[in-house]
């Protein structure tokens, strides 16, 4: 048998109505409140990029300098391990009195987050290059400067990448909780779905923080195979 | 060949002299890595026979007492057991280490002297593994140099090209490869190409044959043979390989312990054995050599 065009929407209008299908209310959220979700994904990818840049920033140079000499990389490292076992959300309440609310805090905290996957894997990558590469370069005439710019960091470059795409991921997720101290983003239709108990923008408000961090991994990986083809023979 | 070495007006000048050339190194100078630059060759093994000849526990010479002299356009193979110093003696050549003893002269002049990173720019060298960068192409591999020195991107591709074509690879075939995508002998001949590629007058070659099979081997011994008569540089080739050592070298240093026993034309090495060493080094030698006779063949 077949439904016709006329019962269909009926049906659909009518479970929208009595509320019983989660995935009819979400479709119609959506609908009505496109243009603040995109506002909401503008500040959260914001947000993240915003902290993973500064987490680049600060986890690379110093993840360079614990290899060169490595009585002091402990002394780096170490007070981002203690950082990252205090959770975020606890560092964003902290946080507060210092940088009050707001977009600023919650970078703050998502960096402290997202520096420790790129320090690390700096290191590692620094460290893994070949002696014997070095050695080869360094024989053929090349200056220390030449050899960390056109070998070390090249070579060293895809651990670092991986180092930032684990950073990007978790600080996309993490990002969420910045709705909580007023910073926006996709963590506001969570905390909404929360407060009013609805199911539906709950889940919403997960798929979409999901489906961002795996549409930026995505994109991100793009992007390595396109800087290292190399590593892809 | 017009690819000739620029060469020094043929005075008496020799390429390389080593006069009294001295290496110690301390045991833990390995574990502490206070250079970072310089590390131990990975392949040669922690101190055991160095440190046994020496018979002193905190120190001991890979280089002791040293005196050679490398005539310009010699082909020099150095033969000499693992651990004996051969690696440690290059790598003074081009100042990755610096001697505790003694002095190297380049053309009369003292290394010592000169900044590495113009010395070594002089000097080609390459290295058991070959140590081709892998992020880079063949043809980025060998003009890392010329770009460096910024070379016209014409000039660097049409050398790339002559080179590929003196190491025997097609180069339309090569020139866009990763190192990965090479098997070992064709990376054994990309480094070659890449130390030759600003025509260096001298060539350091450490055992660069050592990971490719019997008959790749000899191919690139005869290629080998053939660049060096048509550059006619000055190569310096470390081997313990005592068949390749004698095959190639136009006079062969045999070493041992850090000390040079006999350095001389092959034919003279093995009619007049300088050293007990020497002279067990050939008897073994022959020996081996002996199976190949004694089995008839159809
Ligand atoms: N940086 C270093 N620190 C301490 N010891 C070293 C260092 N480099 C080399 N040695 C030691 O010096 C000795 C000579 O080493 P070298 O690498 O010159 O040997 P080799 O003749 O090249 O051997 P192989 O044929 O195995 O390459 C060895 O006992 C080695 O362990
Ligand atoms: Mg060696």
């Amino acid at each position: 048998m077949r439904l016709s065009g006329e019962q269909t929407r009926w049906n659909r209008e009518t479970a929208a109505a009595e509320g019983d299908s989660m995935w009819e209310k979400m479709i119609a959220y959506i609908m009505t409140h496109g243009d603040a979700l995109l506002v909401q994904i503008r500040t959260h990818l914001w947000i993240s990029l915003a902290a993973l840049a500064a987490a680049v920033v600060i986890g690379a140079p110093c993840g360079y300098l614990a290899t060169d000499s490595p009585g002091i990389e402990k002394w780096i490292s170490a007070p981002f391990h203690v950082l990252r076992v205090i959770p975020s959300l606890a560092i964003l309440v902290l946080l507060i009195p210092v940088a009050g609310t707001g977009a600023l805090p919650a970078v703050i905290a998502l960096t402290i987050l997202a520096v420790p996957p790129v320090l690390l894997n700096t290191i590692v990558g620094f460290r893994d290059v070949p002696p014997f590469i070095e050695e080869s370069a360094a024989g053929m005439g090349m200056t220390d400067r030449e050899i960390l710019w056109k070998v070390r960091v090249p070579l060293a470059l895809p651990m670092i990448f991986a180092g930032i795409r684990t950073a990007l991921v978790e600080v996309i997720a993490s990002a969420a909780l910045a709705a909580r101290i007023g910073a926006g983003g996709l963590g506001e239709v969570i905390f909404t779905g929360l407060g009013l108990n609805r199911m539906d923008l709950l889940v919403l408000g997960g798929i979409l923080v999901a489906a961002l961090s795996l549409l930026c991994g995505g994109l991100f990986d793009t992007l390595t195979r396109r800087l290292m083809p190399y590593r892809y023979l | 060949m017009n690819d000739s070495f620029e060469k020094k007006s043929t005075g008496a000048v020799p390429a390389i002299e080593y006069r009294n050339v001295c290496k110690r190194f301390e045991r833990t100078d390995a574990k502490r890595g206070h250079s970072r630059r310089v590390r131990k060759d990975s392949l040669s093994e922690a101190g055991a026979s160095g440190i046994a000849s020496s018979g002193q526990k905190d120190g001991f010479y890979a280089v002791n007492d040293l005196s050679a002299t490398v005539r310009d356009g010699e082909l020099i193979t150095i033969l000499g057991s693992s651990g004996c110093g051969k690696t440690t003696l290059l790598k003074m050549t081009n100042r990755l280490y610096e001697p505790d003893g003694g002095s190297i002269l380049l053309f009369g002049q003292d290394i010592q002297k000169q900044d590495p990173v113009q010395l070594r720019r002089k000097m080609g060298y390459v290295i058991q593994q070959a140590g081709l960068f892998p992020h880079m192409t063949v043809e980025d591999n060998i003009s890392v140099i010329p770009r460096l020195l910024k070379w016209e991107p014409e000039r660097c591709r049409d050398r790339v090209t002559e080179l590929l074509d003196l190491v025997g690879l097609d180069p339309d075939q090569y020139r866009s490869r990763y190192p990965s995508q090479l098997s070992g002998g064709q990376q054994q001949r990309v480094g070659l190409a890449r130390a030759l590629a600003t025509k260096p007058r001298v060539m350091l070659l450490d055992e660069p044959f050592g990971a490719v099979d019997a008959i790749t081997r000899l191919n690139l011994q005869n290629e080998l043979l053939r660049i060096h008569r048509e550059t006619g540089g000055t190569f310096l080739f470390v081997t313990h390989d005592i068949h390749e050592a004698f095959r190639l070298g136009n006079r062969v240093m045999i070493m041992n312990a850090g000390r040079l026993l006999q350095m001389d034309r092959p034919e003279t090495i093995v009619r007049n054995p300088a050293d007990p060493f020497v002279e067990t080094l050939i008897r073994s030698a022959m020996e081996q050599e002996r199976f190949w006779y004694s089995t008839p063949r159809e």
